[in-house]
């Protein structure tokens, strides 16, 4: 019974530490031991990722891809100026662009279930000072996710595909009005889209804008996907379609935090 | 050099579970030191080990910790029950505690992830129990009789 005891005991005595340790989490302390542990930890972490990133070196089909999916950046981004353009040129609606501040953040962390195969359903990225909590997180002009959590030196971004985030856009050609919504393991859907909006396959979804009045939120613009099928059934009041991202995540190493 | 190897693979899978995959490498890890040395400082490696995942995660400190210790007591309390080193208590103790661990914090595609976890156990176990083959013990300790 001796050694029973004895393990008990040091039972006890280690959760008596682990509940002294979730008390002290949001004191100067608990921080300040995870900012220290994010510290060390920090360089091995980013050295895997990249390690792991560049393990496959990219085909030629891989560059070619990367290029397409380039270029349908830039042509999204150029339809919306067009249309800016056009609502300038018309008179009847103005538009503030808002300049961006940005905040350049190095990813740390990307945990999948099958590296390469699975899709993230989001990631760690070091927190500087400006980060908040429902930040958006873009790469180029493409909307990648939000921070849902900072703590220390790190902090969490959900991806769009997660179903903890869903914000209204619209279609870059046929200004059809519908709201995102994650559905988790990387897939995206387009919802709550009237039947009578015309919906595009190879379509590019931007944000509209849910931003406050301080300016935070999600500005308009922001490239979420392009539209690979589309859902109509007449019978119902809505149709939907599904949205695919034009950037490869597991192949980033920088993102950038909007801060308005 | 046997305890080197489990310190490695330790730190190795803290890395890798808050970096690359999403599987409970470190609660594996941490079943097999139980398993493999029986000792009571387990529990202190299971709360730093718990801390550093709860930091690098952005979960609330102390919360990883607080369940290693708890898996831990568990495996300990069914040494006088069971043989530890054997295949079949690994993987049936890996299978409960992934699928617990998942369930608390959370998964994807949940039992496709308790599967690989019990798979990825058994592939770690089998080498490091011929290194530990001069520790292998009967099922019943006089201290439990």
């Amino acid at each position: 019974m001796q050694k029973r005891q004895r393990i008990v005991f040091v039972f006890v005595v280690s959760a008596v530490i682990c509940l002294l340790a979730i008390l002290l989490a949001k004191t100067v302390v608990g921080s300040g031991i995870s900012s220290a542990i994010q510290f060390v930890f920090s360089p091995l972490q980013k050295t895997a990722l990249h390690t792991s990133q560049n393990v496959k070196p990219l085909s030629e089909l891989d560059k070619a891809k990367q290029q397409i999916a380039q270029l349908q950046a830039e042509n999204a981004k150029l339809q919306v100026i067009a249309q800016d353009n056009k609502a300038l040129r018309d008179q009847f609606q103005t538009t503030n662009p808002l300049s961006q501040n940005v905040i350049p953040a190095e990813i740390v962390g990307m945990p999948q279930f099958i590296p390469g195969v699975s899709s993230p359903e989001g990631f760690i990225i070091t927190a500087t000072n400006g980060m908040k909590i429902a930040m958006p997180i873009v790469y180029k002009n493409i909307l990648l996710g939000e921070i849902t959590a900072i703590k220390g030196n790190y902090a969490k971004v959900s991806l769009v595909s997660t179903d903890a985030i869903s914000f209204t856009a619209k279609t870059a050609q046929t200004d059809a009005v519908g709201i995102v919504k994650g559905q988790g393991n990387g897939q995206i859907l387009f919802d709550n889209v009237l039947l009578s909006d015309s919906l595009k396959i190879g379509d590019t979804i931007v944000t509209t804008g849910e931003t406050t009045f301080e300016g935070q939120g999600i500005p308009p613009g922001l490239i979420v996907g392009k539209i690979t099928s589309i859902d109509k059934n007449p019978s119902s009041l809505f149709q939907k379609a599904s949205i695919q991202m034009l950037v490869d995540i597991t192949k980033l190493s920088t993102v950038f935090a909007l801060t308005q | 050099m046997k305890l080197v190897i489990l310190f490695l693979g330790l730190f190795i899978s803290i890395i890798f579970e808050t970096t690359l995959i999403s599987l409970p490498l470190v609660l594996l890890w941490l079943l097999l030191l139980v398993v493999l040395t029986r000792e009571e400082w387990v529990f202190i490696v299971a709360i730093i080990a718990g801390l550093i995942l709860d930091s690098l995660r952005l979960s609330t400190f102390g919360l990883h910790a607080l369940f290693f210790a708890g898996f831990c007591l568990l495996v300990f309390l069914y040494e006088q029950k069971f043989e530890l080193q054997s295949s079949s208590f690994v993987l049936v103790m890996s299978f409960l505690g992934s699928a617990i661990y998942l369930l608390i914090f959370g998964s994807t595609n949940f039992i496709l992830q308790v599967l690989c976890s019990s798979f990825l156990a058994i592939i770690f176990f089998l080498p490091l129990s011929f290194l530990y083959k001069n520790h292998i013990r009967s099922s019943i300790t006089p201290e439990f009789s």
